[in-house]
């Protein structure tokens, strides 16, 4: 059977999150910063406060969200081929997600355009990477259409799903309508080959361009991950429950704002677990409280069922050493081992700042390490083998049994990178470091994969959109 | 006639790629009946799948299983093609002979198996002492047999000391220039191979192999 899903909530303790969010939001409220998701939200009978940009939530409005919003949503590639259902038991491992910087030669430095398509493009030939988000946000181009630019490196370079995470709404509307243009939809209700993400800001506050994006892509049926994440002891309480408590009131706000602009859109029930560290004053992700609420999260996402998405695998580290592989394996096993379904930072370190090749590669291989993990055991008559140990009896040997080859490709985990040789052989083929071998890797995989580019039709109307945004003043 | 000769082939070295003891059999008697020179069907048939496998695993898209069952494959079409050689009053000519067994104290024998049946499906005469085999027993049958080679197997540190022994005791009896000494297993090493005097060190079957081969001036291929 496949590995039991990890737990660190009892039943009671989750309802008691549930109970108590929905107090927040009826008492306490949220403040939204966005006059018309406040008049929608008026007009519906919630209780506003336009002076204080004030929203209460009746229970009701929870309670009619969580039935309208569905389980599960199918993502699509920009061909819409290879469609996955995101819900369930669903794993979908995405690449990362908007660092700020490039590890190149030891040194971080800005993202470029070109980085967003090499790392499309090596995204595309890795097994375990379902789908590409923008890596890096590019800086070598207009600062009010980066996104753009990137959309259309990661459209020319890979055939997997795409996640974006707008900054403004007036992104959030140049992105729609260029994967309108791919998808050639008008409506991408029911042909998801884009996902994106929007944030509130903690506590229970939405600022006007989040607001936007979140409404932006209810309006056009984009899947939207909403992505809470409270501090703890800054931006929320400092215990891990409270951390908890806020995150799931700000969610379940955007929850209602977004089944109220369109019914049935499907929301993902998003989380980046970060604590304050108060020796440094920095925000942390891969901290072991981080852990246990990666955990929690997931138990709370499977009480509501709704889709779930965790940020994994991360790192605070800064360097490609022993912190970051800890770091990188035991948010990467939290995430999967707890139900995430959609797990986003591949590629990334520096508490989600930089992003390197090498580490791309490392982690699609931790990846592949884990899935085998979790896949557990099956026991069977075929798998026992019993038949088998009768023939080959004692002080025999099975190397050279039928059984062995059938098995061996599908039971074990071929690693692609870790080293398995021998001290003397090691050292003959370059006695290299694990970041070593993946930076040769990633430059193998650059070099030989052929990108797949979009047909020329396409590539005229998405270059046309993205002209017609430069132009615009911002 | 030569076209057909050539399916023959193809189907000898198929089975052997494929792990099919069955079909090499029935590749071989085919062989056989068909009038193919069974030296050419051996080094050209079944010897061809086995460096195909070879060389899959050497760059590790091969598993070990595959290996030993391509050689159990080679092994069983060589028997039945064997008989024809006697039949005609060939000879095949053995790229050498190799002696080996595991050290004194010592009872593990896959990885020597395993040496065996590639040294043998690349052509080797090799005569197995087994395991748990006294210093005098190696000194003794070099003797007897005078082989090209002695390959020693150590699996465990402490009885690594016995391959040292018995390097030794060729010397004494004047026969350490008169043979080829390649030892392995896991407790040996390159490093532990020049110290205790033996001609070559070989971390797994193929690499036995080709190091047997170069020990004994074969050309490779």
């Amino acid at each position: 059977m496949r590995m039991n899903l990890l737990k660190v909530l009892s039943e009671q303790e989750i309802e008691a999150i549930h109970e108590q969010s929905l107090k927040i939001l009826e008492q306490t409220g949220v403040k939204i910063f966005d006059r018309d998701a406040l008049m929608m939200l008026s007009d519906n009978g919630v209780v506003v406060d336009f002076d204080k940009n004030l929203a209460k939530f009746p229970e009701s409005f929870v309670k009619e969200a969580l039935k309208s919003c569905p389980k599960s949503f199918t993502a699509l590639n920009r061909d819409k081929e290879n469609g996955v259902e995101i819900g369930g038991d669903a794993i979908y491992i995405v690449s990362g997600f908007y660092a700020s910087y490039v590890l190149k030669d030891g040194e971080r430095v800005q993202g470029t355009v070109e980085d967003v398509a090499n790392f499309a493009k090596m995204s595309d030939c890795l097994t375990n990477i379902n789908a590409v988000g923008v890596e890096v946000l590019p800086q070598d181009v207009p600062a009010h259409v980066p996104e753009l630019y990137a959309c259309n490196a990661m459209l020319n370079n890979t055939r997997k799903h795409l996640f974006f995470s707008p900054n403004t709404r007036f992104s959030a509307q140049g992105l729609v309508e260029m994967i309108k243009a791919v998808a050639e939809e008008e409506d991408l209700l029911k042909t998801q080959i884009a996902t994106f993400q929007s944030s509130p800001t903690s506590p229970l506050t939405w600022e006007s361009e989040s607001m936007g994006v979140l409404i932006q892509s209810a309006k056009s049926g984009i899947a939207c991950n909403v992505l809470p994440e409270p501090m703890a002891g800054a931006t929320s309480p400092i215990t891990l429950a409270a951390v908890l408590l806020v995150r799931n009131a700000e969610f379940l706000s955007g929850l209602v704002v977004s089944q109220l602009v369109r019914k049935g859109v499907p929301i993902i029930y998003g989380y980046a677990p970060t604590i304050f560290d108060m020796r440094e004053a920095s925000p942390i992700i891969a901290s072991p409280e981080t852990i246990a609420l990666r955990v929690a999260h997931a138990q709370l996402a499977r009480f509501y069922g709704m889709p779930v998405h965790c940020i994994a695998p991360d790192s605070d580290a800064q360097c490609h050493d022993e912190q970051m592989a800890w770091e990188k394996i035991i948010t990467f096993f939290a995430a999967l081992n707890s139900g995430a379904n959609i797990l986003i930072n591949c590629g990334m370190f520096s508490t989600g700042l930089i992003a390197s090749y090498e580490q791309l590669v490392m982690d699609d291989e931790i990846a592949g390490f884990l899935l085998r993990v979790i896949r557990g055991i099956d026991v069977n008559a075929e798998t026992l083998g019993m038949d088998l140990i009768e023939k080959v009896g004692p002080r025999g040997h099975f190397l050279n049994q039928m059984h062995t080859l059938k098995h061996i490709r599908t039971e074990y985990w071929l690693p692609e990178l870790s080293n398995r040789a021998r001290y003397d052989n090691w050292l003959r083929t370059g006695g290299k470091d694990i970041a070593a071998k993946a930076k040769e890797k990633a430059q193998k995989y650059l070099k030989e994969h052929k990108a797949p580019e979009l047909s020329p039709e396409k590539t005229r109307r998405i270059k046309g959109i993205i002209e017609k945004y430069e132009k615009m003043k911002h | 006639m030569e076209k057909e000769y050539a399916i023959i082939l193809q189907k000898l070295s198929k089975a052997v790629e494929e792990f099919d003891v069955e079909r090499a059999k029935e590749a071989a008697i085919e062989a056989a009946r068909s009038g193919l020179d069974p030296i050419k069907a051996i080094e050209e048939g079944l010897a061809k799948g086995i460096r195909i496998i070879g060389d899959l695993f050497e760059k590790k898209q091969a598993f070990l299983p595959e290996l030993i069952m391509a050689g159990e494959a080679m092994k069983a079409g060589t028997q039945v093609l064997m008989e024809e050689v006697r039949k005609r009053g060939l000879t095949l000519k053995k790229l050498g002979n190799v002696l080996i067994g595991t050290v004194h104290g010592d009872l593990h024998d896959i990885g020597k198996n395993i040496v065996i049946s590639m040294l043998e499906s690349a052509g080797f005469d090799v005569i197995d002492l087994g395991v748990d085999v006294p210093a005098e027993e190696f000194i003794k049958k070099v003797k007897d047999v005078r082989p090209g080679v002695l390959g020693m197997s150590a699996l465990l540190t402490t009885t690594a000391p016995e391959q040292e022994k018995v390097v030794k005791l060729l010397r004494e009896a004047g026969l350490r220039d008169k043979v080829n000494v390649i030892i392995g297993g896991a407790a040996t090493s390159e490093r532990w191979a020049n110290q205790m005097g033996a001609d070559a060190y070989a971390a797994d079957a193929i690499e036995a192999v080709r190091k047997i081969k170069a020990l004994l001036g074969v050309k490779e291929g």
